[in-house]
Order: structure tokens, then C-alpha cells, then sequence
């Protein structure tokens, strides 16, 4: 315990001394954000994909927030560690490295949480006349284990990804694909309602829809307690799944793994 | 001028020589490039299977003004943006002082400097889908009611390249600030959407900003809408950012203190 903690205050300082970097990664966003909400907003439509407009404005609000939450996204932090030679330090450390890469996008994710609030209120300002979203303490409960299966998806995806470096030095574009797929099969992009018919079963197994669109479903009253309850198997079996292939890709990389003068 | 053309020929065929090296680099960047383009157009797709317009602009209109975006953006992502996008490294790691030494032109020499060669594959298909697109909507598109729209997307590059330029020059007053590419990447997809779709405050910055000038303008030019006040609109804006962008650089430059040293 007392090695977290000491892990936690670290990561929580150095993290904190780049609050400017993260307040420009919030904006960056918020701008994004804006100019899909005013593309739904100009269309011709009362409802679309299920959703009314308002309902769309407020579900790419929610996506920000739960991107905020649940994008744990580590895969440059490992790529960097493994290139550089810098694993080899953490690998002499008296705790994995696992646990310190958890902790310390932990850390990350509340400093962000400060700027993503100044950025959050200042869309909400915006959009309060659509904001359309009603939350009860049973819909809490049920997000709970919703929002950390999708944690543990984008974690391992990541880490399992980026473990590639091991064996291929031009990795970077793994995360470009792992980028792709989540804009795409997360609802990021466009909720996972509007796609056609014939990709139904694809789009609703896929991991990604785990992270983003399954809480957002749930939250908007889009899938039956059924559903959810699926969700959860369904997406709980992929956790397992990224959560045995990192495993697999770490080990057998670490065999592979050397470093020169670090 | 012509020391200035003869230097930038030089730095386009040290960037061919330096990417040849990386072939399959090269290649997977291209892949890369063209689902991302994909995905615009798939996007398109979807939305109008459920939409019949989005602020007036009907699926072959937007398609259009994907692809005008799409082809101005691959220009930038060619020639100026990579070269903008090394600003901050070079004031953060005190490499402005090698620039600064040099005989040639500051500005010139930090906006020219790297060309982008895996961008060219791109450049050529958005090239054939904006000849197809075109004649979608506007059958009786000729070469001399083409030229002037592409002028446009000449003038709508550079503004946005004087934009981004100005944006980076944040990092005279904040060097530890890497990420400014974030927001430049935004901005610049701000431009696929139409610029008539935006109200009240987001409009003036879409217009007053180069960024309806980098896309909605061209497009606009292209679908037989476009006028003589747009075209002096779109001119007057870069020419004001242009200016803008070099009174801060200056300013920015008085300010710069090396960081090697």
C-alpha cells in the first residue's frame, strides 16, 4: 500500500506540472465537440438513428465526459518505455510495471478531471437549452461496473497493442489502428444506432462498443435490462480476453526485450 | 526569389532522399492516410441514410465539400503543416538559434524546410474525387471555371497555414507546451463541416478565421454559388491573418530566449 501511495503522489506532481498541456488537450476536444453538436443540430431531421436531436447533443456531450472518465489510453507511456530503454528501470523496481502504469494514469485522469471540468461547464453553458439527460441512483449503480469494463478494455487494448514494440519498432501505427477502430466502433464517431442494419451483430460484439457506447446506451435508455445484463457478460469476457493477450504479448516480449547502457 | 526557389528544391529532395529510406514507413502511413479518408466519406454515408440535408447542403454537396477539404487539407499536410507543427520543437530545444543564424529568412526557412512526400498517393485520389464529384453536381464544370476555385484552395491553404502558424507561436510565451497540434487538428476539421451551418458567435470565428476560406468557399466556387464578394472575403481575411501571423512571429521572436544556451 505504502508503495502505491508513494507511486500516486509522484505521478499526482509530475502530472500536475503539466496542467497547461492537459487544459490544451480538453480544448482541443471542446472544439471537436462543438462543431459535431452544431452539424446534428443544422440537419433536416426531428429524429435520427432513434435519437431526437437534442438527445444527439446531449449523447456526444456524455461521450466527452465518459472519453474523460474511461479513456485510459497508456499506449504511448508503454511504447516510450520500451524504446527508450526506460523499462529496464521499472523492471529493477520493487513493483510491477503494470501497477505503475495503472497509478499513474490514474493520477492523470484526476488532474484532467479539473480542466475537463472548466471545459465541461463551458460547453454545458452552450448547450443548455438541448442538454437532455436524467440520471436516477439505479442508472449510477448500473453505469459502475458498465464504466470499468470499459476502463479495463481501453487499458488492455492499449497495452496489448502497444507490446508490439517488442517485436517491431514502427509501432506507432498500431495505435493509429486502435484509434480508428475506437472512433468508429465505440459510437465515438456516430452512435452506434445509425449504422446499417446488416452490420448490426458485428458493430454490437466488437470490444470498443464496451467502452464508450454501452454506458452512453444505458444512460440514454437504449437497451432493456437484458441488454445490459449481456453487455456486461459480453463485454466482461473481452477484459478477459485483452486482459490474457497482454499477458501473453508481455511475457513473451520481455524474453525478447534488451537495452543497452540505460 | 530565385535563391529562395533554388533552396527549397534542395530541402524537397532531401525529403525524398530521407523517405525512400523508410519505405514500409512510407507505405503504412499511405494505408493509414487512406482509411482515415475513408472513414470521412463512410461517415457521409451513414448520416444521409438517415438525413436528407444538413443546413441546406444535400449528400452530393457534402461529399463535395469533404473532398475540396480533404484535398486542401493533403496540400497543407504535404507542404506547410509538418513544418509549422516542429515550431514549438525548435524553440523548446533551442534549435531557433541555428535557424536565426542562417542567411535566409527566418519565417521562410521554419515553413519550407520538410515536404511530405507519403502525402502525394492522397493528394492524387482526392484529386480524381474531386474531378468525379464536380461533374456530380455541376455537369458543365469547364477548365476555366475550375481554375478559379482552385486559386481559392491556394489562398485557403495558405490562410490556414498563417493561422496554425500563429497558434504555434504560442510557444515563445509558453515553451513547455507540446501539444498545440491538437487544437491546429481541430481547427482544421472544422472545415469539413459547411461554414454557413455555424450561428451567432461560432460563425464569426469560422469566418473571420480562415476556415470557411479553406473549404466552403472553394466548394462553393465549384458549385456555381460562389461570387465576387466571396472571393474578396476570403482574400481579405489571409491577407489579414497573414499579417497578424508575422506581427506576432516578430514579436515573438524578440522575446525568444535560447534554450541550448
Amino acid at each position: 500500500m505504502r508503495k502505491t501511495i508513494t507511486i500516486l503522489k509522484t505521478s499526482l506532481m509530475e502530472i500536475f506540472a503539466e496542467k497547461e498541456i492537459l487544459l490544451i488537450w480538453s480544448l482541443a476536444e471542446g472544439i471537436g465537440l462543438i462543431s459535431v453538436m452544431v452539424a446534428w443540430l443544422a440537419s433536416d431531421q426531428a429524429v435520427i438513428g432513434g435519437y431526437t436531436k437534442s438527445e444527439l447533443v446531449s449523447y456526444y456531450f456524455i461521450i466527452y465526459l465518459f472519453t474523460q472518465i474511461i479513456g485510459w489510453w497508456v499506449f504511448w507511456d508503454v511504447r516510450e518505455a520500451i524504446m527508450s530503454g526506460k523499462l529496464s528501470n521499472y523492471l529493477l523496481k520493487p513493483f510491477s510495471f503494470i501497477r505503475y502504469l495503472f497509478i499513474h494514469e490514474f493520477s492523470y485522469k484526476v488532474i484532467n478531471m479539473v480542466t475537463n471540468i472548466v471545459v465541461g461547464i463551458i460547453i454545458m453553458i452552450a448547450i443548455k437549452d438541448y442538454l437532455v439527460i436524467s440520471i436516477d441512483p439505479a442508472t449510477i449503480l448500473k453505469l459502475i461496473p458498465a464504466i470499468l469494463i470499459g476502463i479495463g478494455i481501453n487499458f488492455l487494448t492499449h497495452f496489448s497493442f502497444a507490446c508490439v514494440t517488442f517485436f517491431w519498432t514502427e509501432s506507432h501505427f498500431m495505435a493509429d489502428f486502435h484509434w480508428i477502430a475506437s472512433m468508429v466502433l465505440s459510437g465515438s464517431m456516430i452512435p452506434l444506432s445509425l449504422f446499417p442494419k446488416v452490420l448490426e451483430k458485428i458493430i454490437y460484439l466488437n470490444p470498443f462498443r464496451f467502452t464508450f457506447s454501452l454506458p452512453a446506451e444505458l444512460l440514454f435508455g437504449k437497451i432493456t435490462g437484458q441488454e445490459y445484463i449481456s453487455g456486461l457478460l459480453v463485454g466482461s469476457f473481452w477484459v478477459l480476453f485483452f486482459g490474457f493477450l497482454s499477458l501473453i504479448m508481455w511475457k513473451v516480449g520481455l524474453r525478447k526485450y534488451s537495452s543497452f547502457g540505460s | 526569389m530565385l535563391r529562395y526557389l533554388k533552396l527549397y528544391r534542395s530541402f524537397i529532395k532531401n525529403c525524398l532522399i530521407r523517405e525512400m529510406e523508410f519505405r514500409l514507413n512510407f507505405f503504412i502511413r499511405t494505408i493509414i492516410y487512406f482509411v482515415w479518408a475513408s472513414l470521412a466519406y463512410a461517415g457521409i454515408f451513414i448520416i444521409y441514410s438517415h438525413v436528407n440535408t444538413i443546413g441546406n447542403w444535400d449528400k452530393e454537396e457534402m461529399l463535395l465539400l469533404v473532398t475540396v477539404a480533404g484535398f486542401a487539407n493533403t496540400i497543407h499536410k504535404a507542404t506547410l503543416y509538418p513544418n509549422v507543427n516542429e515550431i514549438p520543437r525548435y524553440i523548446r530545444e533551442g534549435k531557433m538559434d541555428f535557424v536565426l543564424s542562417m542567411p535566409v529568412d527566418a519565417r521562410f526557412l521554419v515553413s519550407t524546410r520538410y515536404f511530405k512526400f507519403e502525402q502525394i498517393p492522397r493528394l492524387l485520389v482526392y484529386l480524381l474525387l474531386l474531378i468525379k464529384f464536380t461533374f456530380d453536381v455541376n455537369p458543365h464544370t469547364n477548365i476555366t471555371t475550375a481554375i478559379l476555385p482552385l486559386i481559392l484552395i491556394l489562398i485557403g491553404v495558405f490562410g490556414m497555414y498563417c493561422l496554425l502558424f500563429t497558434i504555434s507561436c504560442i510557444v515563445f510565451w509558453k515553451p513547455r507546451i507540446w501539444n498545440l497540434f491538437a487544437i491546429i487538428n481541430e481547427i482544421e476539421n472544422l472545415a469539413d463541416r459547411p461554414s454557413d451551418i455555424f450561428r451567432g458567435l461560432l460563425w464569426f470565428v469560422v469566418n473571420l478565421l480562415p476556415i470557411a476560406a479553406f473549404a466552403t468557399i472553394p466548394t462553393k466556387f465549384l458549385l456555381g454559388e460562389g461570387n465576387i464578394n466571396l472571393f474578396f472575403s476570403s482574400v481579405l481575411v489571409v491577407s489579414v491573418v497573414f499579417i497578424l501571423s508575422q506581427m506576432i512571429w516578430k514579436w515573438g521572436l524578440k522575446r525568444y530566449e535560447s534554450a541550448s544556451s
